[in-house]
C-alpha cells in the first residue's frame, strides 16, 4: 500500500468525525478533536477571528465567538447546497470558501496528531449525496493540494456496507442493520447479500424514520421514556420477521442508550448480537479507502446502494473491422466517478444505441440517442465526441459534440445533450408510459 | 445496415501530405485519404515519416510492427491494404474494391500513373504540384515509350497549369513548342488567348497561315472578357474590388452592415 494517511471523513451538517488507519490490518482509529465528553465529534462550523486571517473550528471556534472575538457560521453543507455566503468584517465569503477553511483546519488537526500530512487515500462519507456539495468538496480538497485520484465521496449507506463487510462473516450471513441517531434524524440502514449472481451482490438501503427525535431530549426523565418508547416501536416495526445476523447502533444519541433505552435494548438484544460503534461511518470510509489502495479488492461483491449505479450500459462499435462491446458503466460502481469519453464515426446510422441492463436482469433494453443534429453532414465524415456521465445514481447524460473530420470537414460548434432516467429509459422500450 | 466506428487516437502532430497541403490527424483520415487518392500515392509514400506517424502519433504499434515486416516500396500495395483493413474505416465491399483498384493500377505504366496523378492535382487546383508532376513526366518523354499524343496532352496540361498560376511567360513558351511539334490550330488559339491574358503581343507574322482566324479569336476573347467583367461587378464581394476610393469604401461599409444584420438575426 501507499505511504501516507488512509482517512475516512464523516462530513455531516451537524457534526463531523475523522477516522484513519494506523495499522493497515487492524481497526481504524478515531481522531480525538478535544477533551470533551465525546472527543471524537467536531461541530460543523467555522469561526473567523476578528482583525486577522485566522480560522478556527471546534471548541476554540465557539469560545472565540462567545467572547465576541470572532464570527461563527455553522451547517456549512446546507449553505453550500443553497449557494449561500457569509460576511465577516465586511468581506463576503462564499459557502465553498468557508467549507474549504473548515476542511483545512480539521485535516490539520489530523496531520498534527499523526505527524504527517501525506495522504494516501481520503474518502468522505455523507448522509445524502448532493452534487453541488460533492463538487464543492472536490474543489476544496484540490485546493488543499490533495490529488483528485486520492479522493472519493460515498454515502453513509455505503460506509455502513463497508464497515459490516469488514466484520467477521457470521455477522452478515443474513441481514445486518443499523440504527443511527443524529441531531438531524433517526435513520435505519439494512444490508444483505444477494446470491445467485456473478459476482454476488451486497445491497444496502437507508430509510429515514419518521419517529426521529433530537438526542438532547434524553436529558429529562420524560424525554428518556419517550425515546425508549420510540425506539422499541422502531425495533418491532423494522426488525420483526427478519433474520438478523447483527445490529449496529451509532450516532450521538446512541452512545449511552443503556441509560435511556432499557426496554429498547431488551427487545433489540433478544437473540440478536448488538454493537454500539463510535464513528461507524468514518470507519467504514476508512475500510473502503484502504481497499481502493489494494491491487485486488478484499470485497469481491457487486455493491448496490445509494451512490452506486445499478445498471450496466454498453454499446456495440466497430473497431479494426470487428464488432467490439464498449462498457460505459459498471453495475456497482460509483455514479459520481462514472464518466466515459470516446469518439465515434457514424456510418449510415440515425441514432446511437445504448444497451442498458439492470443488475440481476438478463436482457438489456435499448436506449436511442438521436443524431439528428449531425444528419446534414456527409456520411462517415463526422467524428463525434461522446460523453456518458451519470448525474445521479438513477440518471445519466449523453453529450454529443461535433469534431468534424480533420481538414476534410472542419468541426462546428454543435453540441447536444440527452438525459435519461434509468427507470424510464429502461421502461420506454417496453412501450410503457 | 449501419454501424458505428470507434475512433483511434487523434494525433497531436499531424501527418502532412505536402503535395496536397493537407494534414491528417487520425487513422481514419489516413485511410480515407489513401482510399480516395490512390492515384496520388507514389512509391515513396510509405516512408519512414509515415511509419513514425503511425507508431508514435497514432500509437498503432501492432499495425506499425506488421508494416515493418513488409519490404517497401515493393510491397507498398500490401502496406496500403493493411492500413485500410486495420483501421476498419471501410466496409468489406470497399476493401475488395480497393484491392481491385490496386490490381488495375499495377497494370498501368509509371508514365500513365504519373500523368493521372498530375491531372488529379490539376483538377483539385494544386497547380504548383501539378506542374512539378508534368515536368517530371515530360523529362522522360525522350524514351518515347508512350503512345502518340500522350506527351502532347501532358504538355498542354502543363501549359494550362502554368496559366492558372499566372505564369504566362512559361505557358506561352510551352504552347509555342507544342504548336511547333503538332501544328494544332487549337493549341495556337490557346497561345493567342494566353498572350492576350498576359498583355503580351501575339506574333501574328510567325503564324500567318492562320491569319484569317485572328479577328474571330480576338472577338471571342473580348466577348468572354466582357461577360466575366459583368459577372464580377454584379457579385457583391468581387464587385467591391473593382471599385476605387470613396465608392469602394461605401461598398465595403454596406457589405459589412449586411453581414452584421444577418448575424444579429441568427442570434435572435
Amino acid at each position: 500500500m501507499d505511504q501516507g494517511l488512509v482517512i475516512g471523513y464523516d462530513l455531516c451538517d451537524d457534526h463531523c468525525r475523522i477516522s484513519y488507519y494506523v495499522d493497515q490490518h487492524g481497526e481504524p482509529a478515531d481522531l480525538a478533536f478535544s477533551d470533551e465528553e465525546n472527543p471524537y465529534l467536531i461541530h460543523n462550523s467555522i469561526c473567523k477571528k476578528k482583525g486577522g486571517d485566522t480560522w478556527l473550528v471546534g471548541e476554540e471556534a465557539y469560545e472565540t465567538a462567545l467572547l465576541g472575538s470572532g464570527q461563527i457560521v455553522d451547517k456549512l453543507l446546507r449553505l453550500v447546497s443553497m449557494g449561500g455566503s457569509a460576511t465577516f468584517e465586511g468581506v463576503s465569503y462564499t459557502a465553498e470558501e468557508l467549507l474549504f477553511h473548515f476542511l483545512d483546519e480539521t485535516l490539520k488537526i489530523l496531520y498534527e496528531d499523526r505527524g504527517t500530512s501525506e495522504v494516501a487515500m481520503l474518502v468522505f462519507t455523507m448522509q445524502e449525496l448532493n452534487t453541488s456539495v460533492m463538487d464543492a468538496v472536490i474543489r476544496c480538497v484540490k485546493r488543499l493540494g490533495i490529488d483528485r485520484k486520492k479522493v472519493r465521496i460515498i454515502s453513509h449507506t455505503e460506509s455502513f456496507l463497508f464497515y459490516v463487510m469488514s466484520r467477521p462473516r457470521d455477522l452478515w450471513t443474513n441481514i445486518s442493520v443499523l440504527f443511527d441517531l443524529s441531531d438531524e434524524c433517526l435513520s435505519y440502514y439494512e444490508m444483505n447479500v444477494q446470491r445467485g449472481q456473478q459476482p454476488n451482490a451486497v445491497r444496502a438501503y437507508r430509510a429515514s424514520l419518521k419517529e426521529g427525535f433530537k438526542p438532547n431530549i434524553i436529558e429529562t426523565e420524560a424525554g428518556r421514556r419517550m425515546a425508549d418508547n420510540i425506539m422499541t416501536q422502531c425495533v418491532e416495526r423494522m426488525l420483526s420477521k427478519k433474520q438478523i445476523s447483527s445490529v449496529f447502533l451509532s450516532g450521538r444519541g446512541m452512545d449511552n442508550c443503556q441509560r435511556w433505552g432499557v426496554e429498547f435494548l431488551k427487545k433489540l438484544c433478544y437473540r440478536r448480537r448488538v454493537f454500539f460503534i463510535e464513528n461507524l461511518f468514518a470507519k467504514g470510509a476508512v475500510y473502503e479507502a484502504a481497499d481502493l489502495l489494494r491491487e485486488k479488492t478484499m470485497y469481491p461483491y457487486m455493491i448496490l446502494c445509494e451512490g452506486r449505479i445499478g445498471v450496466v450500459i454498453t454499446m456495440d462499435l466497430w473497431q479494426g473491422g470487428a464488432v467490439k462491446t464498449l462498457r460505459l458503466s459498471e453495475s456497482g460502481s460509483s455514479w459520481y466517478e462514472s464518466k466515459e469519453e470516446f469518439d465515434i464515426i457514424p456510418d449510415n446510422e440515425p441514432a446511437l444505441i445504448l444497451k442498458v441492463r439492470k443488475a440481476g436482469e438478463r436482457s438489456p433494453q435499448n436506449v436511442e440517442v438521436p443524431l439528428t443534429a449531425f444528419s446534414g453532414f456527409e456520411n462517415r465524415k463526422t467524428r463525434i465526441g461522446v460523453t456518458v456521465q451519470f448525474t445521479s445514481e438513477n440518471t445519466f447524460e449523453v453529450t454529443l459534440k461535433d469534431k468534424g473530420f480533420g481538414e476534410f470537414r472542419r468541426a462546428t460548434d454543435i453540441v447536444t445533450k440527452h438525459e435519461y432516467r434509468i427507470d424510464t429509459a429502461v421502461r420506454s422500450m417496453d412501450g410503457e408510459a | 445496415m449501419g454501424r458505428f466506428l470507434l475512433c483511434g487516437k487523434e494525433a497531436a502532430l499531424p501527418y502532412e501530405v505536402e503535395e496536397m497541403d493537407l494534414r491528417l490527424y487520425s487513422a481514419e483520415e489516413l485511410a480515407c485519404f489513401i482510399y480516395d487518392n490512390l492515384s496520388l500515392i507514389d512509391e515513396d509514400f510509405m516512408d519512414s515519416r509515415l511509419l513514425l506517424f503511425i507508431r508514435e502519433e497514432l500509437e498503432l504499434t501492432e499495425l506499425s510492427d506488421k508494416l515493418k515486416e513488409l519490404k517497401l516500396p515493393d510491397e507498398q500495395d500490401a502496406a496500403l491494404f493493411l492500413i485500410l483493413s486495420a483501421t476498419g474505416y471501410h466496409t468489406e465491399a470497399e476493401l475488395n474494391q480497393f484491392k481491385e483498384r490496386l490490381e488495375w493500377r499495377k497494370r498501368k505504366s509509371a508514365e500513365e500513373r504519373l500523368k493521372e496523378k498530375a491531372d488529379i492535382l490539376f483538377d483539385r487546383g494544386r497547380y504548383h504540384t501539378a506542374v512539378r508532376a508534368y515536368r517530371e513526366l515530360l523529362s522522360g518523354s525522350a524514351d518515347g515509350r508512350m503512345p502518340e499524343g500522350f506527351y502532347e496532352a501532358a504538355k498542354e496540361s502543363l501549359a494550362n497549369a502554368c496559366g492558372q498560376m499566372s505564369e504566362f511567360g512559361n505557358a506561352e513558351k510551352i504552347l509555342t513548342e507544342l504548336f511547333q511539334e503538332n501544328g494544332s490550330e487549337r493549341v495556337l488559339h490557346k497561345l493567342y488567348d494566353t498572350c492576350r491574358l498576359a498583355g503580351d503581343p501575339f506574333p501574328e507574322e510567325r503564324f500567318a497561315k492562320f491569319a484569317d482566324r485572328f479577328s474571330s479569336w480576338a472577338q471571342d476573347f473580348d466577348d468572354r472578357k466582357a461577360a466575366i467583367s459583368e459577372l464580377i461587378s454584379e457579385d457583391p464581394v468581387l464587385g467591391m474590388f473593382e471599385k476605387d476610393g470613396p465608392e469602394a469604401r461605401e461598398a465595403f461599409k454596406k457589405y459589412t452592415e449586411t453581414k452584421k444584420e444577418e448575424y444579429r438575426s441568427m442570434l435572435e
